[in-house]
């Protein structure tokens, strides 16, 4: 089936990204995997959120997007507090990380039946495209499509807690709409969307239909370039570094004496 | 009379080919309603006027620290072979992270400085001095600025760095500034890194 076919690309390409990443992966940041955490939950309160049992985020209201926390690859055991409680949390989930990857970690649904939405976040940009998707947070609201002003649904019939793929679109400027699935009236419009090129988004829809918070769409920029810290000091204000140069002089000074030496065997030689 | 009859006959049409063509887009409905009076775009295209655009975003060429006394010229700089941020060739100059944000953009402005060279002091030998509250001035080539506040000064082991919130996505329109301290060796360099965070004005 060409389903199969597809998954076989993806397996190779994937088996090519992890070889390729063992070799550039930047120093530093090798084992590291970014997190960050959305309240998407209308009904409850600002939260507290502690990773490993070690406050990270505090008093994060709804519609808080964190920035990027690095987190060591591997497990870790996420909790989320009313804020400025610590005990009985809301949600209590383990969370499994890879090196080198993004993600967004959404508290979603009414507070009576909150959960977490994990999601891997694309963390590379292409020149001139911007990568975008959809979720659907908002509890209350029938699945829908998203297209451009009165054009065919670029993501269609999602529903509560489901994420879309990205969709690669030019960079640009863009008017869409929120729409029921299937149906041309419009639930939100989304004027003036702006996609900057070789950057990734995630378009929120959170809030509820009926009542308040109201239904809102969040545009969120995804991902990043990551880079080990810059290598800004070449040691000329220290103590250590003017010995240092001195013995590299030395070791020169050296390296052209036994050049000298070569160059005259071999005059004798010749 | 005729002529408007012919144009919903012919919008109809013309709904009824595209929904055909967006393969089993469901036969539910016939005309829900009957006055899709926008035309039907097939391909978004972006739009040119750009009009929620007032101030533009532009890259920034020169960094000004009055505290400090720093008014230098910005490079563009990318990552060097061990993937981390590269830096400034002139250690007068601070190296403008080519991924990250533009100045007046959502995101993070990211520079790179020299603490100093093989000789003395580079241009960020004094950034350590630099207190919460003062302002840093960022600006194109063209004569825009932007002006930043300084909300965080701190200093982490080089490997222990928040990279997440550097070089990863915010909905913060923020100014990073990076430079060594810490205690050098010439086999490592510097062993931490000075990082600054400011905040833009609105």
């Amino acid at each position: 089936m060409k389903g199969g076919k597809k998954m076989k690309k993806l397996l190779s390409f994937v088996t090519a990204a992890l070889l390729f990443a063992l070799f550039v992966l930047p120093v530093g940041a090798a084992d590291d995997a970014m997190v960050r955490v959305i309240h998407a939950s209308p009904d409850a309160p600002a939260v507290d959120i502690a990773v490993d049992g070690k406050k990270a985020v505090s008093g994060a209201e709804f519609k808080a997007v964190t920035d990027y926390l690095t987190l060591p690859a591997g497990e870790h055991k996420v909790e989320v507090f009313a804020a400025g409680t610590t005990k009985d949390p809301v949600l209590s989930q383990t969370l499994n990380i890879e090196a080198g990857k993004f993600y967004s970690v959404a508290a979603i649904g009414k507070l009576a039946d909150i959960k977490l939405a994990v999601m891997e976040d694309n963390g590379k940009g292409e020149d001139g495209k911007s990568m975008v998707r959809v979720a659907h947070f908002a509890p209350d609201a029938p699945a829908v499509d998203v297209a451009p002003k009165g054009g065919d649904p670029l993501f269609s019939d999602l529903e509560f807690s489901k994420v879309s793929d990205y969709g690669t679109l030019d960079a640009g400027t863009y008017d869409l709409e929120v729409r029921p699935a299937g149906a041309t009236d419009v639930v939100k419009a989304l004027d003036g969307i702006k996609l900057d090129s070789g950057k990734n988004y995630t378009a929120l829809a959170i809030g509820l239909l009926e009542g308040e918070p109201a239904f809102d769409v969040l545009l969120i920029p995804d991902g990043g370039e990551m880079a080990a810290m810059p290598d800004t000091g070449l040691g000329g204000t220290t103590e250590t570094s003017s010995m240092a140069t001195t013995w590299a002089l030395v070791a020169l000074a050296g390296a052209a004496l036994v050049g000298t030496a070569y160059v005259v065997r071999r005059k004798q030689n010749a | 009379m005729s002529s408007v009859v012919n144009k919903t006959r012919n919008l109809l049409l013309l709904l009824t080919v595209l929904l055909a063509g967006c393969g089993g887009a469901e036969e539910t409905s016939p005309p829900r309603s009957v006055e899709p009076a926008t035309p039907v775009v097939d391909s978004p295209a972006p739009k040119s006027d750009a009009k929620t655009e007032a101030v533009e975003t532009f890259i920034p060429n020169r960094l000004k620290i009055p505290a400090i006394d720093v008014n230098a010229k910005i490079e563009v700089v990318g990552k060097d072979a061990k993937g981390r941020m590269d830096v400034p060739k002139q250690t007068d100059q601070v190296g403008w992270y080519r991924y990250g944000a533009k100045a007046n953009q959502t995101g993070n402005v990211i520079l790179a400085g020299h603490l100093d060279d093989t000789n003395g002091p580079a241009v960020f030998y004094d950034l350590a001095k630099v207190k919460r509250g003062q302002r840093i001035e960022v600006s194109a080539k063209t004569g825009e600025q932007v002006s930043y506040v300084v909300t965080n000064v701190m200093s982490y082991p080089v490997d222990q760095a928040p990279v997440g919130s550097i070089f990863g996505a915010t909905l913060a329109q923020r100014l990073t500034l990076i430079t060594c301290v810490g205690t050098f060796t010439q086999s490592k360099g510097y062993d931490q890194r000075l990082v600054v965070t400011a905040e833009q004005e609105q």
